[in-house]
Formats: structure tokens, C-alpha cells, sequence
């Protein structure tokens, strides 16, 4: 949906759901993947799909202003919404083999900064 | 803070630092609380779970074949996990194929092409342009992996377009003994025309060869009409359009008509990712819903009203960047498909029950049309059928909602989606399915012990 028209509806929308601006990595940025290749192919499969696709509405990987209040919940929060899903977040990030380090390995490499301990 | 303690409560902190200490001096008991916590498995929705023994994900054909010959109890593959249905779960061993990805062969002469089964749909688009190929249908979402999505019979809409399981023209197999089976029209064709939708029940699929046609582009031409007037153009609008849906938005009176129409025209710009998919639309009708469901007058007066903000630009681009959306609301999902010319019916019937009782729910439901195939499990096995989808927000009960509609479809002759919501039994889906002996008795053949078979599978297929 869109031109002009819309712009009301989603105006609406946004008052509706209390929406605010989003800042977005360049397109190099959230393009990037894992240097370690195993991980390289864990985020590919599993996580690039919605983290480096702004329409997806996740945070983007190397949007470290997206993911500044994330980090402040802590590495368990993070962990837990990894694992059992949370709002547009599936369940295990669609990676059913992933060890508890590897999900934290992801979101600190989406993240681009290191996890609180 | 005073940390002045009793004798007793001296005596009882001592006692359970003894016991710590006997618990981790015991080699055994050291190890299992050294090991790594079993970590549960959701679907898509959150709305199945389990816990299983083991989760792995094999690099490669050999390793796939000894996981399977090796593994304790029973076996399910998994892909993306967006089946509805209890497909997955199980306290065994969970495969994925998470390795098993990527474009394996393609002839340019045939337009076939052989992809490991792991792929995420999302990825063949791209590898299959680079080699002039294209997919001649695709579901409006792309989530799913191609093994996932061939043995649900997943599909995409227009009444000369069959599923994705119908253009499968080869796979290899991995039977429940870690057998490598390669089958086709010519070999084992029984087993390959009961693999064509197998639920995964057959073995796990590594690589499936699919029938594809010359790269393509698309234009989407979206527009909001009245229902029932989209209903009573339904001969023009599927005939007029080689894909043609339509999303109607409960408790109101409109529905939002798609056609999707091959053309040479060159690509439109991208549009801005926050208007992809309609996600917007969705959040919106969420809160009217919300905020309006203890006034139904006004809140059918507001989502009616809404035809008058929105306008849509035609789109083209690739085939599948047109085909496939971005769902960033999660829902759990009950779909049917009936026989075509009871479509309008059936869906006329959902929509006065929804609005007599006012149930509870606010997702559009999508109507799509397919046509007939030959494959033994296909939910369009023998008819050309229209599938009527329910969603309900995943943190919303379903159960009501569903339970509620779904005596509706069993009236017109509908068979569930094997990836979604039912409740149906072995006993109620014989019936439906007049090639089913075909399909157990390739079953029994290849996994006599049930390997296979979870609580959900040996209930829909009748295994004890």
C-alpha cells in the first residue's frame, strides 16, 4: 500500500501504535556477516533474512542505536527472546541447531557491540 | 543489612553447602551440571513446542545417514518451522538441514533444476535468474524451506497453477534405515509420487529436482472492492488474471483484491520497506480491533471507511521479489481447501458466523484458488479447490475462533492444510483422500517401527 493517500493511514497507524523514527545502518553495513565462517553460516540461513531487510522491522544488524536498549536488558533477555521468540521475532531465530553461545555470538555480532555479562 | 544468623540457621546453610559439595564430588552428577541446558524448540507461531533429546544438523549426506542410523527414539526433520500443525515436535532427535542449502544442477534445455532440500525458498530466487530459471508459482510468503514447503503441499494462488509439490520431478530420499534413495517417474515411482507430499513421514528429503520455466517478471495490481462484489467477479477476476486473491478483512464489509500478471514491462523503484508486505495495515486494523471490538457498529463503520485512505501503485519487479512478502506480525493459521465452485459459498458462511457471534478476531482471511494435481496426500489431489485461510494474532486463543469455523469447512468437503491448524483424525481424513491406501502403504514399506512418526503423525495417518 502507498502514495499519497496512505500517508494518512499511516498517520494514524502511527498514533495508533505509538511508532517513532528509526535510524538504518547503510546498506554495507547490514550486509555484513560473521568472519567466522561456521557462524557465517548460521546468520545467513537463519538470521539475514529479517535482520538486513529493513521491511522485516527487526533490528538491523550494525544498527547499534536499534539495538542500544536491547543490550541494556541484558544477555539473558536477550537470550530468552532468542529462544522462545518475541513480538515479530520467531522462535530460535529459525535456527534449531543453535547452542546458547552461538545465539549470543549473533546478537552481539548484529548488534555490533559487545553483550553485558 | 545485619547478617547476624541463628545457630539453626548456621546449621542449615552448612547442610546445604555439604550437599552442594556431595552432589558436584559425584563424577556423574558433575557432568550432567556441567552439561549445556536442553533448549526448547518452537514453531513460527510459538504455538507448538517440545523439548528434545537432540538437536542436529548434519554437514553432509554421510553424516545425515549415520545421525539417522545412530539416533535414539524418534526422528523428526524440521526446516523453518512455519507448519501450524504438530508436524515437528518430539522428545527425540530433531534434524534440520540448515546444511543442505544452495542451487545443486540445473539443465537449461529441460528448465529443471536441483536444489539441496535445506533451501530456504528466499534463496532460490536469485541462483535460479542467474541460470534463466524461475519458479512458475510461489506462495505470499517465502519463509519455508523447499523440503518443508514440498511436504505440506504448501501453494501459492491461480486457478491454472498447481503447488510447489506438483513441479517436484525427482528427490533422494534418506529412508528411517539411512537407505539413500533416489526416486522419480522411473525410479521407485511409487515412493516419488507418495514423497511428493510426505509430511516427512517417508524419510528426510536432501535434494528435490524441481520443473521451473524461463525467468519472469510480475505486476501487482492491488485494489479494495466490496466482498461480495469481488465474489460475484470471481469467473472475470481468475480468469483475467493468472493469480488472483483476496484478503478480506473481517468485520467489515471489504476485502483487498490482488492479481498478480506476467509481464515484459520494465521493474517499478523499490518501494519504502516500512509499506512492504501491507504490515502497516495489519497493525492498523490490530488497534481499531483493540480499541473497537465493544462497539462492533462503529468499528465495521471505521474499517469500512478505510478504503477511502488507502491507493496502490502497480509494482513489477522479478517474479519472486512480487510473489513473496514480509510478515512481521506472527499469527497461528487454519487453512482449508474445498472444492473450487464451494469457495464463494464457504467463505460467505465463515464471514456471517464471524458477524453473527462476533467472534473474536481481526486478521484478514485469505483466499486463494489451485489447481488439481495427482499426488496421493495433496490437499488438491483430483480437484481444482479454493483454499480459505483463518489467522488469529499468535497471542490471541485460537482455539475458539477455529473450533468455531471449521465444522463450516468440513461441510463443504475441505481438507486441512497439513502444515496448519485442524483438528481431524486417521478416521476423518481417509475418507477425503481416495488415494491414501497409496500413500500408508509406502509409508509402512519404508518405516515399519514408526521412526518417523510423532503423537500428531501416527494420529493423522492411523499408525498405532
Amino acid at each position: 500500500m502507498r502514495a499519497i493517500p496512505l500517508t494518512l493511514l499511516l498517520a494514524l497507524s502511527m498514533t495508533l501504535c505509538g511508532c517513532d523514527e528509526k535510524s538504518a545502518p547503510s546498506a554495507t553495513t547490514r550486509n555484513a556477516t560473521p568472519s567466522d565462517p561456521a557462524l557465517a553460516q548460521i546468520y545467513v540461513n537463519s538470521c539475514q533474512l529479517c535482520h538486513a531487510n529493513p521491511a522485516a522491522n527487526a533490528p538491523l544488524t550494525g544498527d547499534r542505536q536499534a539495538w542500544e536498549p536491547r543490550i541494556r536488558q541484558g544477555a539473558d533477555t536477550l537470550l530468552d527472546h532468542a529462544i522462545n521468540g518475541y513480538n515479530g521475532m520467531p522462535p530460535m531465530g529459525q535456527c534449531v541447531e543453535c547452542t546458547e553461545e552461538q545465539f549470543l555470538q549473533l546478537i552481539g555480532f548484529m548488534a555490533d557491540q559487545p553483550l553485558p555479562e | 543489612m545485619s547478617m547476624d544468623l541463628t545457630r539453626r540457621q548456621l546449621l542449615q546453610w552448612a547442610s546445604i553447602v555439604g550437599a552442594f559439595s556431595a552432589l558436584t564430588a559425584n563424577p556423574a552428577l558433575g557432568q550432567l551440571m556441567r552439561a549445556p541446558r536442553l533448549i526448547p524448540w518452537r514453531n513460527w507461531s510459538g504455538g507448538q513446542s517440545c523439548l528434545p533429546a537432540a538437536r542436529l544438523a548434519p554437514k553432509n549426506l554421510d553424516e545425515l545417514t549415520a545421525a539417522i542410523r545412530q539416533a535414539q527414539g524418534k526422528i523428526r526433520p524440521v526446516g523453518s518451522a512455519h507448519s501450524f500443525s504438530a508436524l515437528v515436535p518430539t522428545d527425540g532427535t530433531l534434524l534440520s538441514l540448515s546444511y543442505f542449502t544452495g542451487l545443486l544442477d540445473h539443465d537449461p534445455k529441460t528448465l529443471q533444476a536441483e536444489f539441496a532440500a535445506g533451501t530456504p525458498m528466499s534463496r532460490m530466487g536469485v541462483p535460479l535468474k542467474g541460470v534463466g530459471q524461475a519458479l512458475q508459482n510461489m506462495a505470499d510468503i517465502d519463509y519455508q524451506t523447499l523440503a518443508g514447503a514440498i511436504a505440506t503441499s504448501t501453494h501459492g494462488t491461480g486457478t491454472t497453477f498447481q503447488s510447489y509439490s506438483a513441479h517436484v520431478c525427482g528427490m533422494q530420499l534418506v529412508t528411517a534405515n539411512g537407505e539413500v534413495l533416489d526416486c522419480d517417474s522411473q525410479r521407485h515411482p511409487e515412493v516419488f509420487n507418495a514423497a511428493r507430499v510426505s509430511l516427512g513421514a517417508l524419510g528426510v528429503a536432501t535434494k528435490i529436482r524441481l520443473q521451473n520455466r524461463p525467468a519472469y517478471r510480475l505486476r501487482e495490481r492491488q485494489w479494495i472492492a466490496r466482498t461480495e462484489e469481488l465474489l460475484e467477479d470471481l469467473d472475470k477476476n481468475t480468469r483475467e488474471n493468472q493469480h488472483w486473491e483476496m484478503l478480506v478483512v473481517t468485520h467489515s464489509d471489504y476485502a483487498l483484491s490482488i492479481a498478480l500478471n506476467e509481464t515484459s514491462d520494465p521493474a517499478t523503484p523499490p518501494i519504502p520497506p516500512e509499506e512492504e508486505g501491507g504490515n502497516e495495515f495489519v497493525t492498523l486494523i490490530e488497534k481499531l480491533d483493540k480499541y473497537g471490538s465493544d462497539f462492533p457498529d462503529l468499528r465495521r463503520t471505521l474499517l469500512n471507511s478505510l478504503r477511502h485512505l488507502a491507493s496502490f501503485d502497480d509494482r513489477v519487479g522479478d517474479s519472486f521479489d512480487i510473489y513473496s512478502n514480509v510478515r512481521t506480525v506472527r499469527f497461528n493459521e487454519m487453512e482449508y481447501s474445498v472444492p473450487a465452485e464451494h469457495g464463494p459459498a464457504c467463505l460467505r458462511e465463515i464471514l456471517k458466523l464471524i458477524q453473527d457471534k462476533d467472534l473474536r478476531t481481526w486478521f484478514p482471511i485469505e483466499y486463494r484458488y489451485v489447481k488439481a494435481d495427482d499426488i496421493p496426500l495433496s490437499m488438491f489431489e483430483g480437484r481444482d479447490s479454493c483454499s480459505i485461510s483463518v489467522h488469529q494474532h499468535y497471542q490471541m486463543d485460537h482455539h475458539n475462533f477455529f473450533a468455531a469455523v471449521e465444522p463450516i469447512f468440513w461441510k463443504y468437503n475441505g481438507r486441512p492444510h497439513w502444515g496448519k491448524l485442524h483438528t481431524l483424525n486417521a478416521k476423518n481424513l481417509q475418507p477425503l483422500y481416495p488415494r491414501w491406501r497409496e500413500f500408508v502403504d509406502v509409508r509402512q514399506a519404508l518405516d515399519p517401527s514408526g521412526r518417523f512418526l510423532n503423537a500428531h503423525l501416527a494420529s493423522i495417518l492411523g499408525v498405532n
